[in-house]
This record gives C-alpha cells, structure tokens and sequence, in this order.
C-alpha cells in the first residue's frame, strides 16, 4: 500500500460575492511565486471576460501552487477556484468534494451575508476544513473582531484563528499560507487501490476534445489507461494527464490525492458529466464516489434570432456554447410571433442571463430572450404527470387535475430597518413564511418558502431596492408544491396567439391579464376595424379592451408628379405588409412581438 | 388604340419669392435673368411640342403650376402665353394658372384672361393671420381674400387651397376659414393636410403639437358638403359643374404633356418627367437636346393597382367596364375581390362601379394599400 503524498493540500476558496475571493486566490498565487509578477492581471482565475466585468466566477479554475513553508518543506497546494452563485450550487459541490479544506473568506466591514453561510454550510457537509479569513482590514469601517464573534455565533465555526488580511495590500496572505499547510489535511487515499477518480468540471478544448478536471481519490493515471466513466459506462483511453501550474501542463502519472486533468478523445459533455466517477476498465473500482447527479435545468426561456435567417447561426453558437457548458440544454422550439428558435433549459437566472450574454458576445448572434419561466408539473386527471416546459404545454383546463410549480426556500439577510419591507414583498410574491430570526441585534434573517415563478421575475431587484442593497440572499430548491395556476390566453380579434400566454397564480390572473391586454393595446396598429383584445382563462374572458379602428390616415394631395411618389409609397408600405404577421384579419409588425416578449426591452417599463 | 379622353398640358414654374418650411417641391428664389430665361425656353419647349403633338389633337386642360406661376413678371408672361397659341385648344379648354395672393395683380389677372385663361387656383392657405405666419407665408388673410375678389370680379373660375393640421390650429380657425370661403362665392377648395417632408425645412426641425387633423378633416367633409359642395376627391370639394377637369386628367390616366423644368407627363401610358434643375434644364432646351430626365411605364398588375388606387381617390370610383376594357377582367376582379374583405361602410357600392365612401375616404391609405401587391394575370390585350 502506498500512501497518497502528504505534503498535498487540496483547497477552495468561498465567500459571498464581492467578498474578495479572486483578490486573495491573485495575492496566494503571486507570493507562491507560480505566476510572476510581471505576468500578473487582476483576478487572474477569472479569464473569462464576462466574468471580470461581473466580478463573478462561472467556470471551476484549478491551479496549482508550489509553496515552500516555514517549516521548511515543500507542499503542492491545489486551489479550486468555484463559482459562488447559487445556480452553480452543484458544479460548487463537486469542486468542495475535491478538497479537503476551504478558506472562508468574510469581508470585515460587511460580516456574514447569504452566501457566506450557504457556501460555509457546504464545505461542512462535504467534511472539509473551514479556514475563516477576515479580508479588506485595510478599510476603515472593518470591524474584524465582531465579524469574528458573527461567524462563531451563526455559523458555528472557530474563528479564533481567523486570519486578519487585506488582499488589496497583500497583508497576512503568508499567514494563510502557513495556516493552509498546517490546519488543512493532507489527503487520504491509496495509490494501489482501483481508480477513483472525481470529475468536477470539464472543458472542452480544439485540440484535445474534452479535457476533464479530476480529483483522485484512490488509485493512479496515466496515458495509455484504459478508463471507464461509471455514470454514463463509456470507456476511452486516456491520452494525456496533467496538473494545473497554472495551464494546462502534462505530467508521467497522477497519483491519489492529487488534482489534475486528463484527456481522452471525449467529443462531449455529455460523456463527461461533473460529478462523475473515473474508474480503470482492468479493476474497475466496487463503487463510485457520492454525490452524482444529473442536469436538472430551473428556468426555461426561448432563445429567437432577431434575423429569422440567422437561425443556423443561433444553433451553431448554441453547439458551441454547450461543448463548454453541459448544464445548457435546449431543443427547436416554433412560435407564431417568433419563427423558429430554441427553447432553452438553464440552472438558474444568472446561468440564463450568463448564457445569454454569451451568445451575443462570443457568437454574435442577435437574440430575442422571451420571460423566463420555471418548469411546471401538470397531473391529469387520468393520473399522467406532464411536465410543461412552455405555456403550450399545458392540456386543455378541463383534463387537469392539479398542477405544481417548483419552490425556494428563500433566506433573505438584512439591517433590521428593512424587515418590515423584506416581509411584505416576500408576502407579495405569495411566500410562506418559516422563520426570523435576529444574527446580531442589528442584522435579522428571514426565512420564506417561495414559488420560483415568482422569485424570477424582478424578485431580486426588488429586495436590492426595498433594501437599497444592504440584503442579501441565498435559495435552495426544495420541489413541488401543488398551487392554484391557471393558464392565461391572450386572444387577439377572438384568436389565442400562443406566444403570448402565459401561467400564473389564479389570483393574479386579472391584473397580468389586464396588463397584458394593455400593452397590446397600445403595440397593435389601429386597422380597419375594431379589434377586440382580450384575456381567458379555460373558455372565461376575464379581461378586454378594443384597439379602436383606423378613423383617417394622412391626406395629401396626388397630382402629376405625385403619382408615382404616391405609388411609391404604397409600395413601400407594401413591403413592410410583408414582414406583418397575420392573426386571422389583424396585421401585427414583427416590433410589436418583439416589445412584448422581449424582456430586454422591458427595462424602461420598470 | 384612339382613346377618348382628353388632352392635358402641365407647365411647371419653379420660381418661389422665398421657401415654405413645409415644402419639399423643386422651387427656388429666382434671379431675374433666370425667369426671363424660364420664359424663352418654356416658350420654345411648348413651339416644339406643338410640332409633335398628334395631329387634330386640342388640348382641353391647361395647368401652369409651381412653384408660384404669379411671380413672373407680365413681360414673362407674355413670351410664353404668345407661344402657348401654338399649340391647338379645345373650346371648352380649362386654362388654370396657380397664383399666391401677394403677387396675383390685376395687371396679370386681365393679361391671363386676354390670353384664355379662366381659372385660378389660389394659395389661400389659411385665412388666420397666425397660421399664414406659422407657415411661412408673405400674405395675409386680407391679401388672400381681395385677391379672390379680383378673380370673381374677373369672372375667372376660383380655387382655393387650404391646409389643416397646422400647428396651433383650432376647428374653430379651421372653420372661419372655410366658412369665409364659402361666404366670398369660392366654388372649388382643395384642402390638404399638413405632411412633415423629410427633405423639408420641418422635416428637419419638426413643430411640436400638431393636431392629428380627424375632426378637421371630418368637418370639412360635414360642412362642405351643407353649403351645396360635393367632395369629388379625397382632398377637393366642388360646386355642381367647378370640379377640376385638369386634376381629374391624373386621377383618370388621361395624356398629360409637360413642359418646364421638374413637369410631369403621362402619356400613352407612359409616365415620364424633364430634368429637375433649372439651368440643366435650360440648357438642354437652348441646345435643342431632349429634355426627358425620367420615364415610368407601368404595366399589368402594377398599372392596375395604379388606376385602382387614383380612380378610387374620386367620388366617381371604379368604372367596371371601362376598367375591365383598359386594364382586364382578371385585376378588376382581384379588385373587387379584396374591396369585399374590407368593412363594408368604407365603400359605396354602385352596381357598375364601387367609390370610397365620406368614412372610407379618410383611411385611404389603408384602403389602398389593400390593393396594391395584385397578381400578375396573363397578358390583357
């Protein structure tokens, strides 16, 4: 038996956005001398571009780090770089299950927020070492010894040895090292025993194919292995292994304990899953590790180009952006309004928004995002169980036995002062409330269980203004919840026109009818006649309002020259007749669809 | 094929004294040489006509338009009437001559009258003192109605034309302009509304709160109609007899001959236009070279649409037969067929033809635009 190196320490950095993660993961890399200083940029982890100007993490990023201690020993040191948001919260699990240690990372003058204690909850249960760091002490509002009492009272944790630092001016960051070295387990595991190998994150890459990011627990690759993958059963031979110093950088063999990457000619993601187990195909292990879960897309939205011919385009870019991110998933998907476009599955809010942007900016293609909505589940009344991924969806109202919509459960932390206001709009968005509590006298914690739905739309905003951002939020999925949701069609001249409907909480029925109605209103052009607009749920009209008719159009006056100037004209509307879409007798321009389902133009009607 | 309309000459005048912000036509502020000039050749283009038009043709409506016609001087005027005596009149010829109420003299009006002319169409505009400043016009409400007495006191037949939608306007000044109109005996108005062109000076710095122009639009139609006038036309009202033979000429596809810089002609189906710039223009005629700048020969479904749409401006409409003979059963039948799509109080459906009616009238644009993209039938003989 061999046992695995003990001068390694495999360790991720969490905190709650802002908090200084990539700061400190920049200072621990420079004073490790692994990136020199003349090649150092700011936030040298997050490389992609998005995620410098957000100031987020949406990609796992391992390096690794040669560090020589006080005690005179030279250690490896991983550091797994993990996204912090909550969409990411299983992608943040795999990465936490490769080490054995986490520096907490708490800003001094802000203490303990959502994602601090979600993140720190995480790590517990995944049986790693928490190191808490106490960063920005540079600035003259911290107050680290109060943040340090904060951290042992809520979230239970030693903080007696919590490392004063500030990032920004580099203090303290040799003191974490040492504290890295000394309080962070080396990891266990045996190199003779079968492959365990961990997969938390993998990426794809031109030459190599799919390049997986491993943790060995147990066991030793190398090139030339013959590998299985347990969850999915493919088996590839592994051409490459290597480590992360920082890029990608081939080594003879990986052994237990260490984290790595290998390739192997995988073509997808799909091969590949984060969480899953490596195995050796000759002695393949009893059992993979824990822990493995498949994708489970939260939010769903249609993806249209703005350009009905840059369809292909939008499928190319939405191949390539999946063979880097497998969490995506979306399938062809027609709308009347829209033409042909995607329907699209992703983790969370901030993943959709990411993707987006992605789209737009690496691809550039132009999109049209319609509102995002949540899976819903529909029993029918003969016992199937649908689950609807689009208002369309749904089965008519009289086959429906009962319908259910994903919930949160939502912890909301904020000054005490805006209680009141966090309650009320978490009662507006029909949360039920389980608790409140007070962390420090001047901080509370509130707990609600929230529908999704509602969380989606505007939620976050609202508390951010409600709170003038002094709030902060954390949610976990907690299932089904059955719910009286009715399907609204909006019917245009007596039509449904299905890009338009939409699901909500029979309560609300009305006034996002009425609102709806409204907006349509005002987008439809007057035509020759009077155009009834109007909302239903099942066969009931609950709303209606008339787009008056046309009364009178511009005059001029048509002689000689004008004639042709005329003719002109009336060709050229008739080329924009054209683009018009019809709904039965009514002319809509494509605009029109475009401002009602386009949540981007949404942001002036706030 | 002979056909029996009639024959129509347009003289274009693109002399201004100065530019409306709302215009966009081809006019400018001419230097005195330059009318003179306007004058010699406008005078040898028409000689030059009378030499090519077909033979034992008369013409039965004469329209010199602009631009302002009344700016040229008498001498001008004179020149080019002399050489208009080339050219074969019918008896009954309506000779129109547009004039702006600041530069109508009775000097021209009896020189005018002398030579056959026996209808004036006057840029009234408005008869409210603030509107006439808005829009940029050198004449008053007092100026505009005495030069209207000259012309009746002159027994020439009179025309007004009015805009609505003017910025500032009110029904209540939209209505003492007609109503003083009507009381000073005019019998033809043309109104039109106020259109923003984006060549003009207003297209560039558009007036804010301009009235949409329904109710005034409405109340002319209402009015008019109560003081013995008959909307013959989208934008122009008449008593029994004082329609516009010229204007119906374009609305019908009758032969329009042109002469003078930026004119437009039809002729035999042909629709065509001279060269827009004055001394271009000039010189050509100098030269003796070709003046056509433009020609237009619209041809099955597109013609159709084109006479469909002008014939349907009038209260006379589509004539069935004679449609079907000049353009083809299979577009008149589209015709109908897509006018029947249409709510039925926007037509006025007369057993052998179909008109827009009072309501239809004021959404022509969108009436039209129905029928603008006909399928091409099979060749029509």
């Amino acid at each position: 038996m061999t046992a695995a190196h003990q001068s390694i320490r495999n360790f991720s950095i969490i905190a709650h956005i802002d908090h200084g993660k990539s700061t400190i993961a920049d200072r621990l890399l420079e004073m490790t001398g692994t990136v020199e200083k003349r090649n150092m940029k700011e936030q040298i982890l997050d490389n992609m571009e998005i995620e410098r100007e957000r100031g987020i993490t949406i990609k796992s990023v391992p390096v690794r780090m040669n560090y020589l201690a006080r005690d005179g020993k030279r250690y490896i040191l991983n550091l797994i770089d993990t996204p912090g948001h909550v969409d990411f919260g299983y992608e943040v699990s795999r990465s936490l299950a490769a080490c054995e240690g986490a520096l907490l990372v708490v800003d001094s003058t802000q203490g303990v927020q959502a994602q601090t204690l979600a993140n720190a909850y995480k790590a517990v249960d995944n049986d790693l070492t928490v190191l808490p760091v106490l960063n920005k002490i540079d600035l003259p509002s911290a107050h680290p010894e109060e943040v340090r009492h904060e951290i042992e009272d809520v979230i239970g944790i030693d903080a007696s040895e919590a490392v004063c630092c500030s990032a920004k001016e580099g203090t303290g960051i040799a003191d974490i090292l040492e504290q890295i070295v000394r309080s962070i387990p080396a990891p266990k595991g045996d190199n003779s025993a079968p492959l365990q190998a961990l997969i938390f994150d993998a990426v794809y890459d031109n030459y190599r194919g799919i390049v997986c990011y491993v943790r060995l627990v147990n066991g030793t690759m190398k090139a030339g292995d013959i590998v299985r993958m347990m969850a999915t059963g493919t088996v590839y031979t592994i051409e490459e292994v290597g480590v992360f110093s920082p890029g990608w950088t081939p080594v003879e063999l990986l052994g237990a304990g260490e984290v790595g990457y290998f390739s192997a000619s995988i073509k997808t993601l799909d091969e590949a899953r984060v969480g899953d187990t490596v195995t050796s195909e000759a002695s393949p292990a009893p059992e993979a590790l824990p822990g493995y879960q498949p994708v489970k897309s939260v939010v769903y939205c249609g993806l249209y180009p703005v350009e009905r011919d840059d369809f292909p385009q939008l499928r190319d870019a939405l191949d390539k952006l999946k063979l880097n991110d497998a969490s995506l998933t979306y399938e062809p998907e027609t709308s009347t309004a829209l033409g042909f476009g995607f329907r699209c599955g992703f983790l969370g809010l901030l993943h959709m928004d990411i993707s987006r942007e992605r789209l737009e900016r690496e691809f550039d293609v132009h999109l049209v995002a319609t509102a995002p909505n949540v899976v819903y589940r529909v029993v029918k009344k003969n016992g199937e169980v649908i689950e609807a991924h689009r208002p369309t969806d749904f089965p008519p109202e009289g086959e429906i036995q009962e319908v259910q919509e994903p919930v949160i459960r939502l912890t909301v932390y904020t000054p005490k002062d805006y209680v009141g206001k966090v309650m009320q709009l978490c009662q507006d968005k029909r949360g039920v409330y389980l608790n409140l509590d007070y962390i420090t006298p001047e901080r509370a914690r509130i707990v609600y269980d929230l529908p999704l739905a509602e969380f989606i739309v505007e939620f976050y905003d609202k508390l951010q203004s409600l709170t003038r951002g002094y709030a902060s939020l954390d949610y976990e999925h907690i299932g089904f919840r059955a719910s009286n949701l009715v399907k609204v069609d909006m019917l245009i001249n007596q039509e449904a026109v299905d890009a338009f409907s939409f699901i909500c909480h029979a309560d609300d029925a009305y006034h996002r009818g009425h609102a709806s109605a409204m907006k349509l209103k005002t987008l439809i052009p007057n035509q020759l006649f009077e155009v009834p607009i109007q909302a239903s749920v099942g066969k009931k009209v609950i709303v209606r309002t008339n787009v008056r008719a046309l009364r009178k159009d511009v005059l001029a006056k048509c002689y000689g020259g004008d004639v042709s100037r005329k003719n002109k004209l009336l060709e050229k509307q008739k080329k924009g007749k054209e683009r018009l879409k019809q709904i039965g007798k009514v002319s809509i321009p494509p605009e029109a669809f475009l401002s009602f389902l386009n949540v981007n133009d949404d942001e002036n009607g706030k | 094929m002979e056909n029996k309309r009639g024959v129509s000459l347009y003289v274009h005048v693109p002399f201004c004294r100065s530019k409306c912000p709302y215009c966009a036509f081809y006019s400018f502020r001419p230097q005195f040489q330059e009318m003179e000039r306007w004058a010699n050749c406008a005078a040898k283009e028409l000689t030059t006509l009378s030499t090519t038009l077909p033979p034992r043709k008369k013409l039965t409506t004469v329209y010199f338009g602009g631009g302002t016609p009344s700016l040229l001087s008498c001498e001008n005027w004179q020149v080019v009437l002399k050489a208009m005596e080339s050219l074969p009149r019918d008896d009954t010829c309506e000779f129109t001559v547009e004039a702006n109420p600041e530069s109508l003299t009775l000097e021209k009006l009896r020189l005018w009258r002398a030579y056959g002319v026996n209808r004036i169409s006057l840029g009234v505009q408005s008869l409210n003192d603030m509107e006439l400043k808005t829009l940029a016009r050198p004449h008053t409400a007092s100026d505009a109605l005495q030069a209207l007495d000259m012309c009746i006191k002159q027994e020439v037949r009179v025309s007004a034309d009015l805009m609505f939608a003017l910025p500032g306007q009110t029904l209540r000044s939209w209505h003492n302009s007609l109503r003083t109109l009507v009381h000073a005996g005019i019998e033809h108005i043309s109104i039109y509304q106020l259109t923003i062109e984006p060549e003009s000076y207003w297209g560039r710095h558009t007036p804010q709160g301009l009235p949409d122009g329904y109710q005034m639009y409405r109340w002319a139609q209402y009015y008019l109609c109560r003081r013995g006038f008959c909307q013959y036309e989208i934008a122009s009202f008449a008593t029994y007899g004082q329609e516009s033979r010229h204007n119906l000429a374009y609305w019908r596809r009758s032969d329009v001959y042109a002469v003078g810089p930026g004119a437009w002609g039809f002729v035999n189906g042909t629709r065509f236009a001279k060269i827009r710039d004055f001394s271009t223009w000039a010189t050509a005629v100098e030269q003796g070279i070709d003046t056509l700048d433009y020609l237009e020969n619209l041809r099955g479904a597109r013609e159709a649409s084109e006479a469909a749409v002008l014939a349907l401006r009038t209260s006379e409409g589509i004539d069935f037969r004679a449609f079907a003979e000049r353009y083809g059963n299979g577009y008149l039948s589209q015709i109908i067929a897509r006018l029947r799509e249409l709510p039925s109080q926007f037509l006025y459906w007369k057993g052998d033809g179909v008109a827009l009616s009072a309501r239809g009238m004021r959404v022509g644009n969108a009436i039209w635009s129905e029928l603008i993209d006909l399928e091409d039938e099979a060749e029509h003989e």
